[in-house]
């Protein structure tokens, strides 16, 4: 499940329940955007796949691999622990 | 025979009993002792031993400041396939995007070969429409009853080419359907097992340190009082001067009691009194050498 706000030049992509190759499709459309910021809320996310990994990495292309531009926020449980295994912590400013 | 000189004699045999029983003594306790000794030394030599070689595993498992250990090639292994997952994962995720992207475009493609198979279909018309009115007008219309049906037939070309065009795209269009579907799976790959490794790998890297710790401290411990053990042991000399000792004053009491006289009482009781071991314990201390 996939919720998209745009405010302020800031977009919000709010997941939850499993962050996974069906989302494929959503996140194509929204790399179509150019905000400044992104911000990916992952608190309502269980469950984390290698796609999903993939679909942050082309997110952190489109910014040109700023780290400033892309927030991680609310990660916990099986997310956390996916991506702090495959160092996404050295790569996103989380919180 | 008088009773002390039977008494004399009797004393004389006991002491001579007991020295000689003090003789076997020594005899026995320098045999155990050397056997205790030789047997300690060998149990702390093979202690050494074993710590060295525990030592050798442990640098094997965890590694060394210029070699890498079985726990950090096993780290390095987990971290390479993570690391190829995460690869893979955004490669299958651009490819999905693009079969995507190819879907898009095969679905405009066939919306234009739609409306060719409209114009087609309306041009047909039109030249019936004109063959018609060719014949309406006579031989007049024999020149536009030839065009009409040249239209006609550049129609139904165009029709047929569209048609096939609209095969060969909704073909193309399941087989992208199978590559995205594919390639899904590719991208889908699940991380727990490598997370759960990796916490495993964690734990029992934990409970390796500690048990080296546990089992280095009981080596030193064990050699510890092995040492003490061999220490304790190298007091033997000591207690074997002291049996000796025994023997002599003995000899002396002896010899005081045959010669029935106390005219050299005094010059034997000072021999009696002399200590020949000053330790009262296994501690430091002299050993007086006869």
């Amino acid at each position: 499940m996939i919720q998209v706000t745009d405010h302020q030049d800031i977009v919000t992509i709010q997941l939850s329940g499993r962050f996974d190759f069906r989302l494929v499709k959503d996140f194509q459309d929204l790399l179509a955007r150019e905000p400044k910021t992104w911000v990916v809320d992952l608190s309502q996310v269980d469950y984390v796949d290698s796609s999903a990994l993939g679909m942050l990495l082309l997110l952190r292309d489109r910014v040109r691999g700023d780290p400033q531009r892309i927030l991680l926020r609310g990660l916990q449980g099986q997310p956390r622990a996916v991506l702090t295994m495959a160092k996404f912590d050295r790569m996103f400013k989380m919180e | 025979m008088d009773e002390p000189v039977a008494l004399t004699a009797w004393i004389d045999s006991a002491l001579a009993k007991i020295i000689s029983d003090l003789g076997r003594a020594r005899s026995l306790l320098a045999d155990a002792m050397s056997r205790l000794q030789s047997t300690f030394t060998r149990l702390r030599d093979q202690l050494v031993q074993e710590r060295a070689l525990y030592e050798v595993t442990l640098r094997e498992v965890n590694g060394t400041n210029t070699a890498v250990g079985l726990v950090g090639m096993l780290r390095e292994v987990l971290t390479r396939c993570v690391d190829d997952m995460v690869r893979i994962g955004a490669s299958s995720v651009k490819i999905m995007m693009e079969v995507e992207s190819l879907r898009g475009h095969t679905s405009k493609v066939a919306q234009r070969g739609q409306q060719i198979e409209k114009i087609a279909s309306t041009t047909r018309m039109l030249s019936l429409n004109a063959r018609i009115e060719a014949q309406r007008i006579g031989s007049a219309g024999a020149v536009f009853r030839v065009v009409a049906d040249e239209i006609k037939a550049l129609a139904n070309e165009s029709g047929e080419l569209s048609r096939a065009i609209r095969d060969a795209l909704a073909v193309q269009s399941a087989s992208l359907g199978q590559t995205s579907t594919a390639v899904s799976k590719l991208a889908a790959s699940d991380l727990d097992h490598a997370v759960a490794s990796y916490q495993q790998l964690g734990e029992t890297v934990t409970k390796l340190g500690e048990m080296s710790s546990r089992s280095l401290a009981l080596f030193a411990r064990i050699q510890l009082e092995t040492d003490a053990a061999i220490q304790a042991l190298q007091f033997e000399d000591m207690l074997t001067q002291l049996l000796q000792s025994v023997s002599d004053k003995l000899e002396l009491v002896r010899v005081a009691c045959k010669g029935g006289s106390t005219d050299k009482l005094a010059e034997l009781d000072a021999r009696v009194q002399r200590d020949a071991v000053s330790q009262h314990s296994l501690g430091v201390g002299s050993v007086e050498l006869f």
